[in-house]
């Protein structure tokens, strides 16, 4: 408590810094894309022979205040022509901008394209932005754009498995991810297994990764946030966008509702392998159902100068159905209603409310006529707002409210099943969060970010409630009723940021972050599974906490042409979960009494070299990290390498513009192999030859290294109508990785055992073509 | 449970239908080798077995290595103790053993001064009310065959766990696709008929189906065996040893189980029908 009422004192201090009395005026409004209306997150003004800039946040909006005077400002956003304005601040002024997308065509006349210091200059680590755009011609695998295997690529993110979704971020685990469509949690993130992410790309307007400093605004995951907007819908025009792929297709269509007040966009997108499957000769693979679809939508509104209403929605689902016997099927919906307004110029609002759901089931029609489940449902409510006090603060605070349903699992049993129907005891919880922070320029050359959040979770019933004995006897059931507070438990989050700018063309950053998780994702899979359980913190699970400490330098080169960063962190895990051994994770209604908990750290140094304009971009990265687990129950209690612990990392990717029609891209990754536990002992029991093992991920998987190429063909591109090829090779040089390795009794002698390493994807051609038409 | 698992499975083994293998060379370097015991006491006057080894090197040729001159015994809890005789280097046994349903039972084995003592209990055996044969048409990594539905009856007032062996002629069927295991949790007191899709058989094999009554260490044992024995594709991500009933850090278990056996010729059953 002491410690808050001293930031609390400290924060007043600072605020009284930048109120000495010269008349000032504030400029807002709203900066968007001037052919389709779709607002620009994080543009960037620049007060020319000042040191005032500004940058617009995720609606578009920006406000600053400032001395009165004349200034000019370019107005700078990455793929955007500059816009040089003249403004005579002597009143409030609200100025909203459009910017112009730079041509194709006017690509290669660089001077249009100027790129702004933005990454030196603001107190964001470890954060990366990226748009389809930006991505489009990046090789993938069966063609497939997705933006999580492209973040994949970055320094700091580790795919779950080849060719995975899940991703490490950091040496967190993959439930300490908090990936967010429109603000609404994404419990699982993966289709078929974890292939493909469920975020068509399509229907994606920009991606936040922040796996550094992450503001008081976000919480609940313990290692990083993935925040993805989706397209608003152009405010001008209808227009049809599509793709037709190897694996799936998309189409999707937006336009004005009433032009300039309110629009609209769907994107669907389906596999259609079980289409092929229909024509199969084989009985079985043709009455075998197996596709993903997923649906986007969303709707704004103007509703005046200072309101705007969004209202947006996700719909996925994956099915696989082998004849009539088994079916299993899971997916995620979620719906997201914001209202933005601007209170004055300076003060920015958007309220939300939010519904998540995610599920898994499971029925076994054949012979047993039964049907199993789990599911976690979300209700949020969220209030931020933003106080752009003056030219050195602006202020964040806000409040949000989550209703958690948790379903570990359930068996529904039709009328003359052979199974019983059972129902594992449903958990809800209240998460509630109370945040404020402040962004101050405290000199010219520094700028300091500090914010704390009040984070908390209560355990409410309807529900029982146990408690164990130091072996994990059950000794006592409580019951609750509704609303009644079983246990709370949760507290406060500093976090904090600072950048010093060295020159306008390096800076120094460091930043601190403090976190509590309290939804736990149980697995015993190496990657995403849809049938992992969530649980949440209760008497019997604490909740996860995580201390990061980050340190950079950050350093631009030819006019912010390239940019360069090293960057190193040291991660803090308490209370990490795992579960013993054999332990039923689903229909378990004591599943705490199984589990096991222990603590992580993690560390790592990651350079990154990134060109953004210009015939080449790309990134050249490379992470040097390590991750650790200790539990007292396992491994004898001595520490272990985290299954995703790898000691070195190193991505290329490069894009060529050949000429106006062809681009030219490559992916080269090299990683050392990640920790895995191999048997060092066999012995036979029962007949069979088993391993015997002493050490938990105590070897490693072999070295990794693919090389992906990619050609796009624009065969034309006007303001209206855009179509184009792209051919793309996955492990051009079919280098066989290992996916998993196993052991197997030789055939000839039996008592030798040998070691067969599965590799998955070896040389995997695709093709794709996408079309634009309005 | 397994059952359902088997599904995800499933879905992965279409994937990997295109993947590729090859044999390498991994240096496993040799640990401490530790005893491992098997140990099986049935209800049905069967001699008691014991086979006591130990672990070897991983890339050795001989998996494990037999242990002599162990002190084995065997009694009911609380009862007098019944020493084995050594019949073959690592393997003890007592003949004609008369041991009886709703006890305890104690195995204890001595070797070189270490006591490893596992317990077990003699559940009451579960009858195999019929046997029924349906065709599967196979999918992915699974054979396509007749699998056997073995019916049971089970016991409402008592958890029950079973396990299943197939003999095929007379000769046991190798369990390298996985053990079949039930718990009735998901069933207690129903009729159910209970069947594994990695265990498919032809038309012309005589099976004998063994259903065994085991208790709950028993099945834990052979869960958590299945975990890093079944196939490949479907092992843990942190493989570790199973949880044996033994103290002292021996591998292995001890299960006393009761068990019914029933043989049937599948043409027979096909044409009866």
């Amino acid at each position: 408590m002491i410690a808050c009422r001293n930031i609390y004192v400290l924060s007043l201090i600072l605020l009284c810094f930048g109120a000495f009395s010269q008349q000032k005026y504030t400029l807002s409004g709203t900066i968007s894309d001037a052919s389709d209306g779709e607002n620009l997150a994080a543009a960037v003004l620049l007060f020319q022979n000042s040191s005032f800039s500004a940058i617009s946040n995720s609606y578009g909006f920006y406000s600053i205040t400032i001395p009165e005077g004349e200034y000019t400002v370019s107005v700078k956003y990455l793929g955007y022509q500059d816009q040089l304005i003249q403004t005579r601040l002597h009143s409030n002024q609200v100025l909203n901008l459009k910017l112009n997308a730079v041509s194709y065509q006017l690509q290669h006349v660089e001077v249009y394209v100027d790129r702004s210091n933005q990454n030196i200059s603001s107190v964001d680590m470890g954060n990366v932005k990226i748009s389809p755009r930006q991505i489009e011609s990046i090789p993938v695998l069966f063609g497939e754009r997705d933006l999580i295997k492209t973040l994949q690529l970055l320094p700091g993110i580790k795919a779950a498995a080849e060719g995975n979704s899940g991703f490490y971020v950091r040496g967190g685990g993959i439930d300490q991810n908090l990936i967010l469509l429109d603000e609404a949690p994404v419990y699982n993130a993966s289709h078929l297994l974890g292939f493909f992410s469920v975020f068509n790309s399509e229907a994606i307007r920009d991606v936040n990764m922040m796996k550094g400093s992450i503001p008081a605004e976000y919480g609940g995951r313990a290692s990083s946030v993935l925040d993805i907007r989706m397209k608003e819908g152009n405010m001008s025009d209808y227009q049809t966008t599509g793709s037709i792929g190897l694996i799936s297709s998309n189409l999707s269509f937006e336009g004005p509702v009433k032009k300039d007040v309110s629009s609209f966009m769907v994107s669907a997108r389906r596999t259609y392998a079980d289409l092929f499957l229909k024509i199969a000769p084989d009985k079985n693979l043709r009455n075998t159902q197996m596709y993903f679809y997923d649906l986007n939508m969303k709707v704004n509104y103007k509703l005046s100068n200072n309101s705007r209403l969004y209202i947006s929605g996700y719909l996925g689902r994956d099915k696989f159905r082998l004849q009539d016997q088994i079916g299993y099927e899971w997916g995620s919906k979620t719906a997201t209603a914001r209202l933005n307004h601007t209170f004055s110029e300076k003060l920015f609002s958007n309220s939300s409310f939010i519904f998540s759901n995610y599920f898994y089931q499971l029925d076994n029609s054949g012979n047993s006529d039964v049907l199993l489940g789990s599911r976690i449902q979300d209700f949020n409510l969220k209030q931020d707002f933003t106080w752009y006090l003056n030219s050195n603060n602006t202020l964040k605070f806000g409040a949000n409210l989550i209703d958690h349903k948790i379903v570990p699992g359930e068996i529904k049993a039709k009328p003359g099943s052979l199974y019983n129907s059972l129902a594992v005891r449903p958990r809800n919880a209240i998460e509630s969060a109370f945040y404020v922070s402040n962004l101050q320029n405290i000199l010219p050359q520094l700028k300091l970010y500090y914010g704390l959040r009040l984070a908390l979770f209560t355990n409410v019933g309807p529900g029982d409630f146990y408690r164990f004995d130091s072996k994990g006897n059950l000794i006592q059931t409580i019951s609750y009723e509704h609303f009644k507070i079983a246990k709370s438990q949760g507290g406060l989050e500093p976090r904090l940021a600072l950048n010093y700018q060295l020159s306008n063309k390096d800076a120094l950053k460091a930043s601190f972050n403090h976190i509590y998780q309290f939804i736990h994702l149980l697995s015993n899979s190496t990657s995403t599974n849809p049938n992992d359980v969530w649980l949440p913190s209760s008497e019997n699970v604490k909740p996860q906490i995580a201390d990061q400490w980050s340190l950079g330098y950050f350093r631009n080169s030819k006019e912010n042409k390239y940019e360069g960063s090293i960057e190193t962190y040291y991660k803090n895990l308490q209370n990490q979960i795992e579960y013993e051994n054999g332990a039923d994770l689903i229909f378990n209604s004591t599943v705490e009494s199984e589990l096991v908990f222990g603590r992580g750290w993690a560390y790592g140094t990651e350079f990154l070299f990134r060109k953004n304009i210009g015939k080449l971009t790309g990134w050249v990265g490379y992470t040097w990290s390590k991750t650790m687990r200790q539990f007292d129950q396992i491994n004898n209690g001595k520490a272990f390498p985290a299954r995703q612990d790898r000691r070195h990392d190193f991505s290329v990717v490069g894009m060529y513009d050949i000429g106006r029609k062809l681009k030219f891209s490559v992916v080269w990754v090299f990683n050392t192999g990640n920790a895995v536990t191999f048997p060092n002992g066999k012995y036979e029991i029962d007949g069979q030859i088993v391993g015997y093992y002493t050490e938990r991920n105590g070897y490693r998987m072999p070295d990794y290294h693919r090389l992906d190429l990619g050609l796009t063909w624009i065969r034309k591109q006007t303001a209206k109508d855009e179509s184009s090829w792209n051919f793309s090779v996955y492990n051009a040089y079919g280098r066989e990785n290992a996916y998993y390795i196993s052991f197997r009794q030789n055939e000839i002698n039996p008592e030798l055992t040998e070691a067969v390493q599965i590799s998955l994807f070896k040389l995997i051609p695709s093709v794709s073509y996408k079309f634009k038409f309005m | 449970m397994a059952r359902f698992k088997n599904i995800i499975i499933l879905t992965i083994g279409c994937f990997l239908l295109n993947s590729c293998e090859k044999i390498i060379e991994l240096d496993l370097e040799g640990s401490n080798s530790v005893v491992v015991i098997e140990a099986n006491l049935t209800n049905n006057k069967m001699p008691v077995t014991v086979f006591v080894s130990k672990t070897s090197s991983f890339s050795g040729s001989k998996a494990g290595t037999p242990v002599s001159g162990a002190k084995v015994s065997v009694k009911v809890e609380n009862g007098n103790l019944k020493y084995l005789t050594e019949v073959e280097p690592g393997v003890y046994r007592l003949e004609k053993v008369i041991a009886q349903t709703g006890y305890w039972y104690v195995i204890d084995v001595v070797s070189e001064g270490v006591t490893y003592s596992a317990r077990s209990f003699l559940n009451r055996p579960v009858p195999i009310i019929d046997l029924t044969f349906s065709y599967f048409d196979g999918f992915g990594f699974l054979e396509s065959g007749y699998m056997a539905n073995c019916f049971v009856r089970d016991p409402a007032e008592t958890e029950n766990y079973y396990r299943i062996k197939y003999y095929v002629d007379g000769k046991p069927v190798s369990e390298q696709n996985g053990i079949t295991l039930f718990s009735d949790e998901l069933f207690n007191g129903n009729e159910i008929g209970l069947s594994h899709q990695s265990f498919v058989f032809s038309e012309t094999d005589t099976l004998t189906v063994e259903l065994q009554s085991i208790d709950w260490a028993a099945f834990n044992y052979f869960s958590t065996l299945e975990d890093i024995s079944g196939p490949s594709w479907q092992q843990n991500a942190a493989p570790t040893n199973p949880n044996s009933n033994f103290n002292n850090g021996a591998l292995g278990y001890f299960s006393a189980y009761s068990y019914e056996r029933r043989t049937v010729v599948i043409k027979d059953f096909l044409k009866s029908k």
